[in-house]
Parts: C-alpha cells; structure tokens; sequence
C-alpha cells in the first residue's frame, strides 16, 4: 500500500477541487479502457461456448450463494432493524436494571424514609391488605400477587425516591411494577411508606424467606402466604403520623 | 454512475432463457468493461483470461440471480477469480507501454488498481466493489481514492485533467 504523505494536494487545493477532479481522472481513464475495439472471434467464441452450453442442457443448476446479486430487499431490511431494535431495547433494559441496583446499594446503608417529605403523608385511600382475601384476580389485588416481595419492594421505594426525577429511569419495567402496584404515580409515596417504614422498624425476615419460595410458583391472586404481608399491614400505623 | 441498465437487464433475462442473440448482446455490453479491468490488472495477458472468464459465464449462467447491475458484479467476479489464479507479472516488461491508460493503472498497487478499475471501467457500484473485492466498503472507498491520487500524480499533479485528456485523446 502506498503511503500518501507527500502528495501535494495536501498543500493548499481545497479538497473539493481535487475530488473533482480526481473524479474526472477516473471516468476519463474508465472510458478509454472500455472504448478498445472488441475482437469479433473472442464474441463467437463466447456464444459458442453459451450454444454448447445449452445443448449439454439438464437440469437448472443451484444457485449458489455467490450468483445471487439480487438487490437488498425491503425484507431484509425490516429483519436487519428488527434485530437493531431488539439489541438496543436489551441493552437500554439492561442498563436501567442496572441503575435500580447501584441505586439499591447507594440507599441501602443510609435508607432514611424521613428524608422524603411525601414519606409520612398518611395513606389516601384504605389499606389493601384489609380487603376480603377472597376476591378473585382483579386489577388491584395485583400488589398482592407477589406477597414475599416485600423486601423488594421496599428496595425499589427507597431507589425510587433516590431517582424518581430521572424520567428515562422511570420507564423500566420494575419501575413500572412499582408504579402499577401502587396504583399509580402519585400513589407511591404513599405505597412505599407501608414497605419502608416496615423495613426500617423491623427486619421482616420471614415474611420475606417464605414469600419468595411460594411467590414464585405462579400467578395466583389468593394464596396462604397472604399472612406474611402481615407485618406490613402492622407497619402502617407507624408510618401514619 | 448509471443507476440502471434496462437494456441489459433485459438481454440478461433473455440470455437466461436460452436466447443466443441476447447472450451476444449481453456480451458487448458487458465485455468492454470487464476488458477494461482485466488489462489493468493483467496486462496482456487479459484478452486469455477474458475468454476463459466468458466459457464459465457462459456455463453458470442459469444460476445467476438478479439484473443486469448484478450481472456486471457477477462477471466481474467470475473474472477476477480467473485474473487470480494466475501470478501477476512483476518488471517493466509486463507493463503496457508508454502513458496509455492501462500503463498507468498497472503502475499502482494491485489493489488500489482494482478498486478503480472495478468502480470506473466495470462502472460497478461501492457496495458491489467490495463485494468483488472480498473488503469491506470502507476499505475499497480508501483503495479507489489513494489509486486515483496515485494516478493524478502519475499525470502530473497541476493540470491533471488537461494532462488526462491529452494523453488519452491519442490511444495506442
């Protein structure tokens, strides 16, 4: 390969001219390639070797990879974004986990539900836990699908009061739980004083070893382990001022 | 650049289904620059490697897929593969002589060489280039560009247009 260093357009040319005419260099050498007289006999041999060709006949060959020259299609486009698309979506997801979970660690040791002016706002609506246990899967039982979750739970409180202003943060899926089993944006505080509050007063260890083995096993709305969440429900008064 | 080739695209499509007249058609359109390329890159030993290059098109031409764009990569490729399995021959006795065009070209780095010769003399299209080529498009961009410097300063680098035009307005 040929190093360029001292070639002269460096020195003043603009590029613009010296594309120019390079470009004009290239078509005019292209042309006076192409313009030699073409040899009548190296034609016929062409398509005399094409004639035989045809008389061996058979059957079509395969087309291998390297005789297709089909132009990209649109098919192939949609399945090259599709596959970009679905790279970035885990990418972005895998990042946003990631920033719950230093969020998590960032909180953990110094977790203050205090600090928030919202955390002590007495709950709005009436307490979930007090509602017959029988009714069947409804939109807001959801919280209490995962009962054993609620260390998790409380997790996702105190990174959400650290991040809740980062509103790309907020559109991850566990955000999007925690928003949803509150009832809704404005509910979290309020939802999240329930998980904080427990956590800080007292370590709900087996509420929390038990749920997870039983919250795992599926959807059910209604299940036994229900009671674990107990010690939530007990934590409320504390966090009501 | 032409964006398209109706004419060929037609006698390809014809030549496929075992029309004769339309092979001989496909080969005027297509021969020239494929010549082209191959006196480039092989000196005078092109018109040999044509031929050959032309029995096996003539032979895989009922796998081919695509129109008469594809078709010039295709023969392109075909050509290339035959121009490689022979060595090129180094010295000053393989060069064509004096400042015709293909003197200058075969003066270049045999890849720089072809990348100009497939984008200028084949008239292929970049991403078809580096399909021939076996680089990717970045690279035979950079090929084609250093080459036409190359050639700029073989020319003489203040007129290099008039010097171009005067050289290849008197062929042979």
């Amino acid at each position: 390969m040929s190093t360029d260093r001292n070639t002269p357009e460096a020195d003043g040319t603009t590029d613009l001219d010296d594309a120019w005419a390079l470009e004009r260099t290239a078509e005019r050498i292209g042309e006076a390639l192409r313009r030699r007289p073409v040899d009548d006999a190296a034609e016929q041999a062409a398509v005399a070797a094409f004639r035989s060709a045809r008389a061996a006949g058979g059957r079509a060959p395969r087309t291998r990879r390297g005789d297709d020259w089909r132009p990209r299609t649109q098919r192939h486009r949609w399945v090259r974004s599709g596959a970009v698309a679905l790279v970035t979506s885990a990418l972005l997801g895998g990042i946003a986990f990631a920033s719950i979970r230093v969020a998590d660690t960032q909180r953990h040791d110094t977790a203050d539900p205090g600090t928030s002016h919202s955390t002590h706002r007495p709950p709005a609506d009436p307490p979930r836990e007090q509602s017959p246990p029988a009714g069947p899967g409804t939109a807001p039982t959801e919280p209490r699908q995962r009962p054993g979750t609620a260390k998790d739970v409380a997790a996702h409180c105190r990174a959400y009061e650290h991040i809740k202003d980062q509103g790309h943060a907020l559109k991850s899926t566990a955000w999007q739980r925690l928003v949803r089993a509150a009832g809704g944006e404005q509910q979290v505080p309020v939802y999240c004083a329930r998980f904080t509050g427990a956590a800080a007063e007292a370590t709900p260890s087996p509420a929390g070893t038990n749920g997870n083995k039983n919250g795992n096993s599926g959807q059910g709305q209604v299940r036994p382990t229900q009671r674990h969440a107990e010690p939530t429900a007990k934590a409320k008064p504390s966090t009501g001022s | 650049m032409p964006t398209g080739d109706p004419a060929l695209d037609t006698a390809v499509a014809r030549a496929q289904d075992g029309d004769e007249t339309a092979f001989a058609a496909v080969y005027r359109l297509v021969h020239p620059g494929l010549l082209g390329y191959l006196r480039g890159i092989a000196g005078e030993e092109a018109e040999d490697i044509a031929a050959a290059a032309w029995r096996e098109i003539a032979r895989e031409l009922p796998r081919f897929r695509g129109d008469g764009r594809g078709f010039r990569g295709w023969t392109a490729g075909i050509a290339r593969r035959h121009a490689l399995g022979r060595p090129r021959r180094s010295g000053a006795s393989a060069r064509p002589p004096g400042h015709s065009p293909e003197a200058l070209v075969a003066r270049l780095p045999r890849a720089q060489a072809e990348a100009v010769l497939l984008r200028h003399a084949v008239r292929l299209e970049e991403p078809a280039v580096a399909r021939v080529m076996r680089r990717p498009r970045p690279v035979v961009r950079v090929l084609a560009r250093r080459g036409l410097r190359s050639l700029a300063r073989l020319l003489g680098t203040d007129e290099v247009t008039h010097d171009v035009a005067r050289t290849l307005g008197e062929p042979g």
